[in-house]
């Protein structure tokens, strides 16, 4: 029996996020479909990640067992062969039987996409947010900071989430523009549910005055949903990494490994 | 000479003109009364006198707003008419758009649940069997029922619709003329009925079920004729629940958790409003014409979709709020919504003006362009755009 870790890239917008789910068509399901034709089986997956309806992922890592024999650079090419063009496996390699995609993940990168102009962009719809109010970096960048560090971010938590330990450390946050995108990035050891998205609304709203730059320390300490910003649209989040203690993947702090 | 002839020649015209007028007005009322017995049937049939009389209570001048309520609990609020209805813990009271008090009737129930029709209300005590039709100038009538009513409805014709749990049946739906004689029934023997509403052609009923099958929650429309036993349309929605059933303009329109729905006069779907994966937060479906939707899930993502649907499944405006909704009320396509201490007034689903009334609002309700507040000790009225 094989451990097999898949890194896959997909366009989350057609999906209702990763997990298979009734009534939804999803990544996963996608996934097993095309695995059942190739490998003649309907493998269970791992996922690192349960991403949300509308999320895209630039590298998502999961694993399945298999007895099937086939090469993995076929099972590579043959999944990218059965694969709709917005679902696409960029890595295929064995691991240890007992890695487990999603409890061995060390840490995470996403990146936001913010499309921030008047007039919105026909090639960025569905995979950037469309954010008209001018942002200013600067007060972007103090937000940033103030996110990082070890927290309990049940502010930046969903209501929904009954996750019981919320401390999460996240160890690098940054924003950058080039022209009218601006990317916004966040790396840490592990996100809450709607954590990211919630970051990303709480600077908006920081840049809107709604909230002040000072505000967020004691945002993050009440712990209070209530408190934080809105929770920014699914389209404009990209799982960008994900981290473990296993050969070219393994975390160096801001750094892409490629 | 020639002036007596004048002033003579001048009193017989107008004399002529005098009766000429009387003439005409004799012909007017006995018109009037020939067309009122060749029509008395239809008359009857669309309450014409009482809705005559329903609009001529509320004319005249009152002593104006604020009316002070202190002391009293007041439960509801429903527009009828120009007029408001205002349901308290003991009474109901019709208020006309000046401020004078047309009526009071004590209700005698412990928890009372009012439904406003043309020109009547439906009144009845939670899980009680007593039902009571009340109008601004009179009692119209009581009943008693077999089972403790559930639910009920009354419609713009007054006819009203009650579901009540039977003791071998799971619902039974009994749909009562203006006089309360019994005009159709129906019975479910599995499913639930948590909604009815009935045409204003006082020939179709629609009813709402719920039922679960296997894990999942299913809920039923079903639409009835009255000159048939079994519904003419059935139409399953799984893993949805039916929050209302209003009947506009001819058109039905079914709002699920999920989306709305609009059938035509012969019961074919002509028109589908998702909402998505939002949640529905509000909604008032009271308008002739208009739907208001509130959609979406403040509390995780901070703000909701206001949208307006017409009577043909069409939407016809909407806006992105970025607050938190604690009442809402909508006229025509007109809404009003309370933030805080703050009103929004949407026309078309675009943002018309913003308020901050210096007073503490419990309620809020828009009849027409008069929006009232109900504070703790008073009754207010404001003219909107």
């Amino acid at each position: 029996m094989r451990n097999i870790l898949l890194t896959i890239s997909y366009l989350g917008t057609r999906y209702h996020g990763f997990q298979v789910q009734k009534n939804a068509v999803t990544v996963a399901q996608t996934l097993q479909d095309a695995m059942e034709i190739l490998l003649g089986r309907r493998e269970d997956i791992k996922g690192c990640s349960r991403t949300d309806a509308g999320v895209h992922a630039g590298f998502y890592c999961l694993n399945f067992k298999t007895e099937n024999p086939m090469p993995l650079p076929r099972i590579q090419r043959g999944l990218n062969g059965l694969l709709p063009w917005d679902i696409s496996v960029r890595g295929c390699r064995e691991v240890p039987e007992d890695f487990h995609a999603r409890y061995d993940v060390l840490g995470k990168r996403y990146r936001y996409l913010i499309w921030n102009s008047p007039a919105r962009s026909p090639f960025w719809e569905g995979r950037a947010y469309s954010y008209y109010p001018p942002l200013d970096l600067e007060k972007a960048r103090a937000v940033c900071r103030a996110y990082v560090g070890s927290h309990d971010f049940s502010a930046f938590c969903s209501v929904k989430s009954d996750v019981e330990d919320r401390v999460r450390t996240v160890t690098h946050c940054g924003i950058e523009r080039e022209g009218d995108l601006v990317t916004f990035t966040v790396e840490g050891d592990g996100f809450l549910y709607h954590m990211v998205r919630i970051m990303v609304g709480t600077m908006f709203w920081v840049n809107e005055g709604r909230l002040s730059v000072e505000e967020i320390p004691a945002i993050i300490a009440s712990r209070d949903r209530g408190r934080a910003g809105k929770t920014a649209p699914a389209c404009g989040l990209y799982l960008d990494r994900v981290f473990y203690d296993l050969e070219g993947l393994r975390w160096e702090e801001g750094k892409d490994l490629g | 000479m020639a002036d007596l002839e004048n002033i003579e020649h001048l009193r017989k015209k107008r004399a002529r003109i005098g009766f000429l007028k009387k003439a005409l007005a004799l012909l007017l009322i006995v018109a009037a009364i020939a067309l009122a017995v060749a029509f008395r049937h239809e008359i009857s049939r669309l309450n014409l006198v009482e809705q005559l009389t329903s609009h001529l209570v509320g004319i005249g001048s009152g002593p104006g707003w604020p009316v002070d309520i202190s002391g009293i609990t007041v439960r509801e609020m429903a527009p009828m008419g120009n007029d408001l209805a205002v349901l308290t813990d003991t009474d109901l009271i019709f208020y006309s758009a000046q401020g004078r008090e047309i009526r009071r009737v004590q209700h005698g129930c412990a928890n009372p649940v009012m439904k406003v029709g043309g020109t009547r209300v439906l009144l009845y005590d939670t899980g009680s069997r007593e039902i009571r039709v009340e109008s601004k100038t009179r009692t119209v009538g009581s009943k008693t029922m077999e089972y403790a009513v559930d639910t009920g409805d009354i419609s713009a014709n007054n006819c009203v619709v009650l579901v009540t749990q039977g003791a071998r049946y799971a619902s039974e739906v009994t749909v009562l003329d203006k006089n309360l004689a019994q005009l159709y029934q129906w019975r479910s023997a599995d499913s639930r009925v948590m909604v009815a509403a009935l045409s204003d052609q006082q020939d179709e009923m629609a009813v709402g079920t719920v039922n679960v099958r296997d894990g999942q929650l299913y809920s039923t429309l079903l639409l009835f004729r009255f000159d048939e036993e079994q519904e003419y349309v059935r139409e399953e929605l799984a893993g949805e629940l039916i929050h209302s059933l209003r009947y506009k303009q001819g058109c039905l329109q079914a709002l699920s958790s999920r989306r709305l729905l609009t059938f035509s006069e012969t019961g074919k779907r002509m028109a589908e409003y998702s909402l998505g994966e939002e949640t529905l937060t509000a909604f008032d479906s009271g308008a002739e014409l208009f739907t208001t939707l509130l959609v979406g899930d403040y509390r995780e993502f901070k703000e909701l979709d206001l949208a307006i649907v017409d009577y043909t499944g069409a939407a016809v405006g909407g806006s992105q709020l970025d607050f938190q909704v604690e009442d809402s009320t909508a006229a025509g396509d007109r809404v009003v919504l309370q933030s805080g201490g703050t009103l929004y007034l949407y026309g078309g689903g675009a943002l018309l003006d913003e308020m901050a009334p210096l007073m503490e609002i419990l309620d809020i309700q828009l009849v027409g362009k008069n929006l009232y507040l109900l504070t703790p000790s008073t009754l207010e009225k404001i003219t909107v755009r």
